[in-house]
């Protein structure tokens, strides 16, 4: 009887410039990785389907330009973001110190109802570049600082291997879909659950007018 | 070939005096070219001999100015001078052929007028020659044009570019690794020409073109007019004008197709998420590359960004009716993406850009501009000093979060700062408050250098003691606020739970309510049910009895007609019956009397003598012959037996037929003469065949 809701959750992908955003995200959403990106201009934008929970849920994921200076037109992509991915290099240092950055200018643009809890997702990717020999950022350092801001979860992928992927992605998209029930149960709780009695209202009065003719 | 230079000649000079034209602003557009070019100056003061810059725009603005002072119809000057000017732009909206593309669009873009000797070589040369002494002056010069472009330096460029090398059409065979070279080249003289916007990706993707298409300084020459002019402040550290044309281009397609746009909003698409990846690459891997390459031949002819607007809106044109079909945001934002990927039919684009958007033209864009231009400056400065507040904010929280977690050890640090002020210079902390600490230490050095040693220790206590003092008055507000922030939540935190309750209580009574409603309901639906179940047994029953009433009040009539024709039978009967006793005794008496007269006679010729004489006595015993014996009658009643015509029955059959009989006798004795012997003649035909008469009576009956 009760119709499933598909449910859509947008997320933003910030990181710097070549750390492997839109690899991560085809690696993801098509199964696939090359080596010849194209640079990203402005955002791109991909959508795939899954389920959590016995929910349709459809996730839309953005992917931004690393570039600093596209920032200024992130305005228009970030609001309305159920979940944001950072993503940082783990063989570039630069890449996960500008981590800080991207995380305020998210929530400066974005501007969340809540910004202490608003769901980050954290992604340390490359780890398979040259048998993690040429690795900088440790997993401790990058974990301490997901500490630091409101323990967000932190996976350490892949895209060329198509290592934690997969679970990176599932991960984000619960931590959209529980923002999201929490956003609605806070805003359209009530209105909802009026609506339920109403219809149910409308519902048994129509048949019983129905018998009565 | 010359023939072709020379008419390059002209474009170009004509393409100068239509730049220059098309902006109603000529004053100002045409003071940015020179003033661009001092700034340039000012940045590599060396190379101010060699430039003829100044020189060669000045007679081209002089013209520019006088024309549009002359008149405001741009079109007739220019027509006097070029009358194939409209054949020209029909002729590039046609499509430039590939062979020539690099050479015209040089010329479009003005590149001969641009052209300074050695200036690209210089540029490059910059890097090569000079060491970091050249780095730093560069550096100094730039930081009088713009403070924030020196920080970064052109590392800064440098990184990025080298990260986007490979990026750039991966795999083309052309971008090999002198390709490659040559496009980082094009790219970091750019990058110097013009510090304000250094480097921006997509340029990348503009430079790779233009290599493949013209030798590599041209390429150079070509790309600094399409971004400095073409792009003014586009592709700049704050894209002031890539947004404010956002702004305008929503506007328009506001304007032009207000049901699509009505559509996108009802889904929350903005038109800028998928045009402003557009326009900043000027459709380079949004389209197909034959229609990239004709909207290009258009956009640079042209020497504005109309183009882009007009192919933009006519791609909206093509593909609205699609857009308006989508469901849910993603669904529009993919679909608008795929299809202007498909886009293969490059004329039909440029034909529906050019010739059904001229009213897009650079004036009208320019008026839009200045309407949303000051909205968006004001939201960069807004967003720069939001930032910064931000930061600010979050700088505190973050050493408050340090201090929090650790005051022991950041007091330990702060006394190793009292101890040995240098080494915490060493020390490059990772936290602000770190830094913070490392500024003011490095300040209070330099402050102190020139007196003694214990006043710089004295001040840097002092400093230290303020600062914690300063911190744990920071942390005592702090922890208030939050104090506070928790009373009110935890006041709300009530309210809230009392209302949930509430809630759930009004739930659950109507939950309940619904139940008994539902019971209700189901009992009513029960008994309904029955009601009608037994409605229909009592109609059943009705129509049952009804038919039984049809037939017995048919039975009835039947019956009562019958008892009627019996009745009436009966009665002739009696009559007959009278009648026959009458004649009876009329014969016996007759027969007394011949009995006596002549016995004899009668017996051998009874038939003779009683038809001569007494036809009507001879005719009563056959008549009741007939009567007694009904050897037919009861034949004829064995026949209807079998017959369903006559449902009569069987009863009926005997008074009727008796009844016909009867009649007989009755016209008989009305009519003797006549009748007599015909109905004789009868009766002995029906005696030898049944079949006749019995046919007869059934004539007579249907009567």
């Amino acid at each position: 009887m009760s119709m499933r809701r598909r449910t859509l959750l947008k997320v933003i992908v910030l990181g710097d410039s070549g750390v492997g955003k839109t690899s991560l995200m085809n690696q993801y959403v098509h199964m696939k990785f090359t080596q010849q990106y194209k640079a990203t201009i402005g955002a791109d934008f991909v959508t795939k389907e899954l389920q959590i929970d016995d929910r349709d849920v459809t996730l839309q994921i953005w992917d931004t330009a690393g570039q600093e200076r596209f920032q200024s037109l992130g305005v228009a992509f970030y609001r309305g973001a159920d979940c944001c991915v950072l993503v940082y290099d783990v063989n570039v240092m630069k890449s996960f110190d500008s981590l800080d950055n991207w995380h305020e200018e998210f929530l400066k643009q974005a501007n969340p109802t809540d910004p202490r809890t608003f769901p980050f997702i954290l992604l340390g990717n490359k780890i398979d570049v040259d048998g993690g020999n040429t690795r900088v950022v440790s997993e401790k350092k990058a974990k301490d600082w997901c500490a630091s801001k409101e323990n967000i979860p932190y996976f350490e992928t892949s895209a060329k291997e198509d290592i934690n992927v997969d679970a990176a992605f599932h991960c984000i998209a619960k931590t959209a879909l529980a923002n999201e029930r929490e956003q609605d149960m806070k805003q359209y709780g009530f209105i909802k659950q009026w609506r339920f009695g109403y219809d149910h209202y409308l519902v048994l009065h129509f048949s019983l007018h129905s018998r009565d003719l | 070939m010359m023939s072709v230079r020379v008419k390059k000649k002209c474009i170009l000079s004509k393409d100068e005096q239509k730049t220059s034209q098309g902006k109603p602003l000529t004053p100002t557009e045409d003071a940015r070219s020179p003033k661009g070019a001092s700034e340039e100056d000012s940045d590599d003061e060396f190379y101010d001999a060699e430039r003829s810059d100044p020189v060669q725009d000045s007679p081209t603005s002089g013209s520019g100015s006088t024309r549009t002072g002359g008149g405001a119809d741009d079109a007739a000057p220019t027509e006097s001078l070029f009358p194939w000017k409209e054949e020209l732009e029909v002729l590039v909206r046609g499509g430039v052929p590939m062979a020539l593309r690099g050479e015209l669009w040089q010329a479009f873009v003005g590149v001969r007028a641009r052209r300074v000797e050695n200036y690209y070589q210089d540029l490059l040369a910059n890097e090569t020659n000079c060491g970091n002494n050249t780095e730093q002056q560069r550096l100094q010069s730039d930081s009088k044009g713009s403070t924030t472009e020196s920080i970064g330096g052109p590392e800064k460029w440098k990184g990025q570019i080298e990260k986007d090398l490979p990026r750039t059409f991966p795999g083309h065979p052309a971008l090999d690794d002198d390709g490659r070279n040559a496009l980082r080249r094009l790219l970091t003289a750019y990058a110097r020409h013009n510090p304000s916007v250094g480097y921006c990706q997509a340029m990348n993707f503009f430079a790779a073109l233009l290599l493949l298409l013209m030798p590599e300084e041209n390429a150079f020459w070509t790309l600094m007019g399409i971004i400095d002019d073409y792009f003014d402040g586009y592709y700049s550290e704050e894209m002031i004008e890539s947004q404010v044309d956002q702004l305008v281009f929503e506007e328009l397609v506001r304007e032009r197709f207000p049901k699509l746009v009505n559509h996108l909003d009802y889904l929350g698409v903005q038109v800028a998420w998928v045009t402003g990846p557009w326009f900043l690459s000027i459709f380079m891997n949004m389209l197909p590359w034959e229609s990239v390459l004709r909207v290009w031949d258009v956009l640079l002819y042209e020497g504005n960004r109309v183009m882009l607007f007009r192919t933009a809106l006519a791609l909206m044109e093509l593909y609205g009716p699609a857009l308006v079909t989508t469901k849910d945001a993603g669904d529009a934002v993919t679909l608008l993406q795929s299809l202007a990927g498909s886009t293969f039919d490059s004329s039909q684009l440029v034909l529906t850009a050019c010739m059904g958007y001229q009213n897009v033209n650079e004036k009208r864009l320019h008026d839009l501009r200045e309407k949303h231009r000051s909205a968006v400056i004001a939201a960069v400065e807004e967003r720069s000093k939001g930032l910064q507040a931000w930061r600010d904010s979050q700088g505190l929280a973050s050493k408050l979060y340090n201090f929090k977690q650790d005051p022991k050890s950041m007091i330990m640090e702060t006394n190793k700062t009292k101890a040995n002020g240098d080494l915490s210079h060493s020390e490059s902390g990772s936290t602000n408050s770190d830094e913070v600490l490392i500024s003011l230490t490095g300040d209070a050095d330099t402050g102190a250098v020139p007196d003694l040693q214990e006043q710089v220790v004295w001040l840097k206590v002092e400093l230290c003691r303020l600062l914690e003092e300063k911190r744990s008055a920071v942390l005592r507000s702090e922890e208030l606020e939050t104090a506070l922030m928790e009373m009110v939540k935890q006041d709300n935190r009530r309210q809230l739970s009392a209302r949930v309750e509430q809630l759930e209580q009004e739930v659950a009574e109507l939950r309940m309510a619904l139940s008994e409603k539902q019971e209700q309901e189901n009992a009513m639906l029960q008994v309904l049910m029955r009601v009608e179940q037994d409605q229909r047994v009592t109609e059943d029953a009705r129509r049952f009895a009804e038919q039984d009433a049809a037939a017995q009040r048919y039975a009835v009539q039947v019956l009562q007609e019958k008892y009627e024709e019996a009745t009436a039978s009966l009665a002739e009967m009696e009559k007959r019956v009278v009648m026959a006793e009458s004649m009876l005794e009329a014969t016996l008496q007759y027969q007394s009397g011949q009995s006596k007269v002549q016995p004899s006679p009668r017996s051998s010729h009874p038939d003779s003598s009683a038809r001569s004489n007494q036809e009507p006595q001879q005719e009563i015993p056959a008549r009741k012959i007939s009567i007694l014996s009904r050897p037919f009658g009861l034949g004829w009643r064995d026949r209807n037996k079998g017959k369903p015509g006559n449902v009569d029955g069987p009863n009926d059959a005997k008074p009727s037929n008796e009844g016909q009989n009867t009649e007989i006798p009755q016209k008989d004795t009305n009519d003797k003469e006549t009748n007599g012997k015909d109905t004789n003649e009868k009766e002995l035909n029906g005696r030898d065949t049944d079949d006749k008469g019995t046919n007869d009576i059934e004539e007579q009956h249907k009567e």
